[in-house]
């Protein structure tokens, strides 16, 4: 098996967490990779500068769309000054894989949508 | 089965001619169609030419300049003998395909079409050949209109001929579908195109390649392609005109070596092709290409045709017997002869790509540069497999084995 395709990644991409549209959120944004055409729909919902909740909507491909589970799971209960200084390591350690320049594209995109969301809370 | 097709059995004859095959062994290259590996004569003659005839062309008085500017010279007359043009003063070099389209959106398109005029091109176009219409289009106030897919996920040449009404002034066109493989008849098309006064370009970057191409015969008032797809370096565009807009067209870019003369009053403009040649011209890669051809001369393009196109319609059988793949284009072989594209059932083409590359197989993922042609075809992206004269039906085989790991990879596992 290819090693990128590991288990943990796979149950993410099969059964992502959090999964689905937040009718309360307080932060919607649209994530587009016109490369190849992954997409996240994030919904983020606040209360005293922490993320009480979120969930999003996807397709594409499974480091795309399992990044974007993992991380939401990560994120939950974080401050956004803590979620805001996240970086590509961080994901990079999250997904626990090697990812060539083009797929960490697809894997950033969760990270891209979580601070683009964010961003109007600031 | 003929000599041609035994030749592909197991190992392609000409792949020894390529060193990037000695260099990485167990590469299966799959993607030709964005660009071609490099014969060794044609590396050979890049480096020769840098060791011992190098210098600008066209300028100094020198014996070096002099063999230099032969060198390039004697290449534009390949080329033009390569794809059947009449005389070598047609052939513009441009730094690739795309700056060849632009040429003519900005040098004719632009001073000639008016508002209301049509620009008619087709779903399967590269985005080389349709955003620059497009964008002609919005600040023209002109129209883009283009050909659809019929049912069977093709286009014919009667169908684009049924969109030719009174409006259309200008037809651009591909002679083979990047994305999905399939020729287009563009001699038919562009021979009506003519006859009710159509200017016409065709996009031969992918039959250039493929298939032989007589420019004349075609008939087009422009042909475009590009050196790097035809074996040669990259770098190197083509843009092919027919001699009356060789006679008639006016400059695009504007600078050194496209002049005659230059006063503080006028300015005298070169005839072609230095008329469209502004600025030094990348030397070596158009020598490069000149021994590209050479190269492709010595197999001919017949023999090309007959390699790309049975391993297009080999890889077309192989493509079913994998679970959950789905051939995008025409459901039927004898069609294509650059590549072939597919889908799979719930698998992202990158996933499938990735997992082709992580067994040394290089195919493309992605919209190919064709959104349209994805959309039309409803999906975001597909896998392709382009072929070379380097490649084999082992090659495929390869690939397919490789491809029928993928539904077990991505299949679900309960229970766990």
């Amino acid at each position: 098996m290819s090693n990128i395709y590991m288990q943990n990644i796979m149950d993410h991409f099969h059964d992502p967490e959090n999964h689905g549209v937040l009718e309360d959120a307080d932060f919607k944004v649209v994530e587009f990779n016109p490369l190849c055409g992954d997409k996240i729909e994030l919904f983020v919902k606040l209360n005293e500068n922490k993320i009480v909740n979120i969930g999003f909507i996807g397709e594409g491909c499974a480091i795309s769309q399992a990044a974007m589970s993992m991380l939401s799971e990560e994120i939950k209960g974080k401050s956004v000054e803590e979620i805001m200084s996240l970086d590509k390591e961080f994901v990079v350690n999250m997904l626990g894989i090697e990812l060539s320049p083009t797929r960490l594209k697809c894997a950033l995109l969760s990270l891209q949508a979580v601070h683009n969301a964010l961003k109007g809370s600031q | 089965m003929n000599f041609g097709m035994q030749n592909i059995v197991l190992d392609s004859l000409y792949k020894k001619d390529f060193p990037i095959f000695a260099n990485n062994p167990g590469l299966i290259y799959l993607d030709s169609s964005s660009s071609a590996q490099k014969p060794k004569s044609v590396i050979d003659a890049v480096s020769h030419y840098y060791e011992n005839d190098y210098a600008n062309v066209h300028r100094a008085i020198y014996g070096l300049s002099e063999r230099s500017t032969a060198l390039f010279e004697e290449a534009r007359a390949k080329v033009a003998e390569f794809i059947g043009a009449a005389s070598s003063q047609q052939i513009v070099f441009t730094k690739n395909a795309t700056e060849s389209v632009n040429l003519v959106a900005y040098a004719w398109a632009e001073r000639n079409l008016n508002p209301g005029d049509t620009i008619l091109v087709t779903i399967l176009e590269h985005h080389s050949n349709f955003v620059p219409w497009f964008e002609l289009a919005k600040k023209k106030g002109l129209n883009l209109k283009i050909v659809e897919l019929n049912l069977d996920q093709n286009i014919t040449a009667d169908e684009i001929i049924a969109e030719i009404d009174d409006s259309v002034k200008f037809l651009a066109i591909t002679q083979m579908s990047n994305s999905l493989g399939t020729k287009i008849d563009v001699d038919t098309v562009v021979s009506y195109a003519k006859n009710r006064g159509v200017v016409t370009l065709v996009d031969a970057c992918q039959s250039v390649a493929h298939m032989p191409v007589e420019f004349e015969e075609i008939g087009a008032d422009f042909m475009v392609f590009s050196g790097h797809k035809l074996y040669g370096p990259t770098g190197v565009g083509v843009l092919c005109v027919s001699q009356e807009m060789a006679r008639t067209m006016e400059p695009f870019l504007y600078g050194g070596d496209m002049i005659r003369s230059v006063s503080k009053d006028e300015v005298l403009y070169a005839e072609a092709p230095s008329r469209f040649e502004a600025g030094t011209p990348d030397v070596a890669g158009v020598i490069g290409l000149g021994v590209a051809v050479d190269y492709l001369k010595g197999i001919g393009m017949d023999q090309v045709e007959l390699n790309d196109s049975s391993l297009c319609d080999y890889a077309f059988d192989k493509l079913l017997e994998v679970e959950g793949v789905r051939v995008l284009g025409p459901q039927t072989k004898g069609l294509r002869a650059s590549g072939i594209a597919f889908v799979m059932d719930r698998v992202h083409a990158h996933d499938v790509a990735q997992i082709l590359s992580d067994s040394n197989v290089c195919v493309r993922a992605g919209h190919h540069c064709t959104q349209p042609l994805m959309k039309a075809l409803g999906v975001v992206s597909s896998v392709r497999m382009s072929f070379g004269v380097y490649n084999s039906f082992a090659d495929v085989d390869r690939a397919i084995e490789v491809l029928k790991t993928v539904p077990e990879i991505f299949k679900k596992k309960v229970n766990e």
